[in-house]
């Protein structure tokens, strides 16, 4: 609701100070001038939309590390950025790097989330699962 | 190359035939909760502690079996580990034992390696490990039951050819396939042949190693079990974690106190009888009155206490052998890591709640020291079965059952809670305190394996009370008996004109007087002292103590020891009694695991020390405060 009422009141201002609006079905150009500067400014309507209703879903997210998947998305374990003894015992739980690694479930609160690899289940805390960096797969694969 | 193995073999087998079989001594190795222990139990018919969560194995247990010959073969039971690059203690046992290093177990003349079927590629990479040792070792992939209901399949033989070890699918729950040990025990094998493993020994090639093993032996992995699932969903949740799990800590309590007390009193009556039976056919005399007096009272008043303690070991063997623990454990994550604790502290506390010794013992499976010695040194605040009997004796004797929260929830068992409550906070601060001062260290990382549920065997929860019901009782029959019979002798003398002295006179009372000036202002006279001193040696001892003072006191003789307990302490005293029970570290066996656990004298002194002034201390303002307010 803040967000809407900001965003709505610089569209307004610039409608009082800067007249030139341009609106196409896709996007709102505003021509800002000041002195002698003039600044286009494009907003596509998408991003709009989203400023308003906080959709910040980028389309290529960089998850980069395991605690930054959500509860059912799959990843790649690429490195285990940990102690030697910590890296060695997630490795021999299965977490090894090559293998797809799912967030099964989120436990309650901030605690530990569980993970699944090849069939065993790992519950760990974030501050292990940041250390554990992984390459995306997005949405489940078909026949997952 | 392979011809000439075969027929080294042939040529082999005749000279063992004619030695017997050539193992003397084999260990059984696995990765944590692949089933080694139920393994062993079955073949030894010797009964482990065998519970669904990793780490139940912390020490190295040795069992016998026969071969065809009727030659005993030791079986060593190991910690289940992951690799042989040992990180805690409970590991190192298991490699020093496979490795020769174990002072008084020589080395094993072969290896019977446990692995889950239904998480063989991980599995596979210890199996390499072990196989390059170059000992015989037979592999068994346990678990066989479940892969099949859950559609996974693998084939032995070529599993067998590439890790050139016989290889046997077998379950030992249900006993399937375990004709394989029996063969193996009887005939010896020859070596393994050398494999030929990734030169680059990390685990990633161990791993991409133990994917191609597999895929040549037709192994694919079955589907996480549904119910599996179905159960985190709610047992994890984010609302109705929590909740289940107080609901299960509550429920714990209240079926102690609800369904424990018919089969007690039982007990209790039966004891009376045999007690009146005693008194009619024995004469009138010294031999009559230990007997009655010293005995049966004292031992007696704690043995009723056994249908207690069968069921809050029932109750967490449920909770062990379905797998819940792992769960509880990653619910109370949060919370212990708020105090300075890993969650992985919370199972050997979780199990304190049964008995602080195996919990001591279980901290072997914590990696750092210093979180190891933290939960060593709390441990004893959590409430263990033998405060159960002194918990129970005393708030029934002083507090009247009412429904508190409807059925589910009476006053004695909201009591009980509470100082279960007690006991765990002043554990949680103890932490607090150790993590923020001498024993400051990172916080370890969380990190647990979730097996999956499993319904828990009748036959593994009835040997597991028969085991803890023996030694409940033979504890009662030694170290109680002992202190009974000893106090007994110590309120019979010094004779009196040939007669035994009235109580006050006795040795005991003397004692007792010696040391009430210290526990006066606790509210507590001279037979409590007394008992507060004989109850060093176990906790459950102050019953059996106060059984015999009161039985030979001719004031309360005739009366049950509950309505003996009103007589002598005050309400106040008796919830001071309890806050002292709750903080005092009376227990020998604890004090002597600790000891052993850290190697020396010096933890446990500190321990004892610290745990008795912070009883002393809670119990004077117990008793203080709550003289306020009962009278």
């Amino acid at each position: 609701m803040g967000r809407l009422f900001l965003f709505r009141s610089i569209l307004g201002r610039c409608h009082r100070g800067f007249p030139d609006v341009h609106t196409s079905q896709t996007a709102v150009t505003l021509v800002v001038a000041s002195g002698r500067e003039r600044v286009r400014i494009e907003l596509e309507l998408k991003m709009i939309f989203n400023f308003i209703f906080g959709r910040h879903k980028k389309e290529h997210r960089q998850a980069d590390a395991l605690a930054d998947l959500r509860v059912g998305e799959s990843a790649i374990v690429s490195a285990l950025v940990l102690s030697p003894p910590v890296a060695e015992h997630l490795m021999n739980l299965g977490i090894v790097p090559g293998l797809k690694v799912t967030v099964a479930r989120s436990g309650p609160g901030g605690g530990p989330r569980v993970y699944r690899v090849e069939g065993t289940e790992i519950a760990m805390r974030r501050d292990v699962s940041r250390h554990i960096h992984v390459e995306l797969l997005g949405a489940p694969a078909f026949g997952d | 190359m392979s011809a000439s193995a075969v027929s080294c073999h042939a040529a082999a087998r005749p000279s063992v035939d004619a030695l017997g079989t050539a193992y003397r001594t084999i260990a059984v190795v696995g990765p944590p909760n692949s089933g080694k222990t139920t393994l062993f139990n079955r073949l030894t018919r010797l009964r482990q502690k065998v519970g669904n969560f990793p780490g139940v194995t912390v020490e190295h247990h040795t069992g016998y079996v026969r071969d065809a010959q009727g030659q005993e073969i030791a079986l060593i039971d190991l910690p289940g580990v992951y690799s042989l690059s040992p990180k805690s203690e409970d590991e190192k046992v298991a490699v020093d034992v496979l490795t020769g290093q174990m002072p008084g177990t020589p080395r094993p003349d072969a290896i019977i390696l446990v692995l889950n079927s239904t998480n063989l590629h991980s599995h596979l990479v210890l199996a390499a490990r072990v196989i390059a040792l170059g000992t015989p070792t037979l592999v068994l992939l346990n678990m066989a039951d479940e892969l099949h209901k859950q559609g996974g399949h693998v084939d032995v033989l070529p599993l067998a050819r590439q890790l050139g070890t016989p290889v046997a699918l077998v379950s030992a729950t249900t006993g399937e396939g375990l004709v394989a040990v029996q063969n193996f025990l009887n005939s010896a094998v020859a070596r393994p042949e050398p494999l030929e493993l990734p030169v680059v020994g990390s685990t990633r090639g161990y791993r991409e190693w133990a994917v191609r093993v597999g895929e040549n032996a037709k192994y694919r992995r079955p589907a996480t079990p549904v119910w599996t699932e179905r159960l985190d969903s709610v047992f994890l949740h984010h609302v109705w974690g929590p909740v289940i799990f107080a609901l299960v800590v509550v429920g714990i309590f209240q079926m102690i106190f609800a369904v424990g007390q018919a089969p007690s009193n039982a007990i209790q009556r039966f004891l009376d009888i045999i007690g009146g039976r005693v008194g009619t056919y024995l004469p009138q005399g010294v031999v009559s009155s230990l007997i009655i007096n010293g005995v049966l009272k004292g031992v007696g008043s704690v043995l009723v206490f056994l249908p207690q303690i069968l069921l809050l070991f029932l109750v967490i063997g449920i909770l062990e052998d379905s797998g819940y623990l792992s769960r509880a454990a990653v619910i109370a994550d949060r919370t212990m890591s708020r105090v300075g604790l890993n969650g992985k502290s919370f199972i050997p506390l979780l199990s304190a709640y049964a008995c602080a010794v195996p919990a001591i013992m279980a901290t072997r499976t914590i990696e750092s020291k210093r979180d190891r010695i933290a939960t060593i040194l709390i441990a004893p605040f959590m409430t263990c079965s033998a405060r159960l009997p002194v918990y129970t004796m005393v708030i029934a004797a002083f507090l009247p059952n009412r429904p508190l929260l409807g059925p589910f929830l009476g006053t004695r068992a909201a009591a009980m809670l509470g100082l279960y409550v007690l006991g765990f906070l002043m554990a949680v601060l103890t932490a607090r305190v150790l993590k923020s001062t001498i024993l400051k260290s990172k916080d370890a990382p969380f990190i647990l394996e979730m097996p999956p549920y499993r319904w828990p065997t009748i036959s593994g929860l009835g040997l597991r009370l028969v085991d803890r019901g023996k030694a409940f009782v033979y504890r009662a029959g030694t170290v109680i008996m002992l202190v009974t019979l000893m106090l007994w002798a110590a309120t019979n003398f010094p004779l009196h004109h040939g007669q035994p002295p009235e109580v006050q006179n006795s040795v005991v009372a003397k004692l007792g007087h010696t040391i009430e000036p210290v526990i006066r202002p606790l509210g507590f006279d001279w037979k409590i002292g007394v008992g507060l001193v004989t109850s060093i040696a176990a906790r459950e001892v102050i019953i059996a103590t106060l059984g015999t003072l009161h039985g030979l006191d001719p004031e309360s003789q005739a009366t049950d020891l509950q309505a003996a307990l009103r007589h002598e302490l005050t309400p106040a005293a008796a919830v001071a009694l309890l806050v002292f029970f709750a903080f005092a570290m009376q227990c020998m066996s604890t004090i002597a695991v600790v000891r052993r656990e850290t190697n020396g004298w010096q933890w446990p002194a500190l321990q004892f020390g610290y745990m008795t002034v912070v009883a002393y201390i809670a119990a004077f303002a117990a008793y203080n405060i709550a003289g306020r307010f009962v009278r």
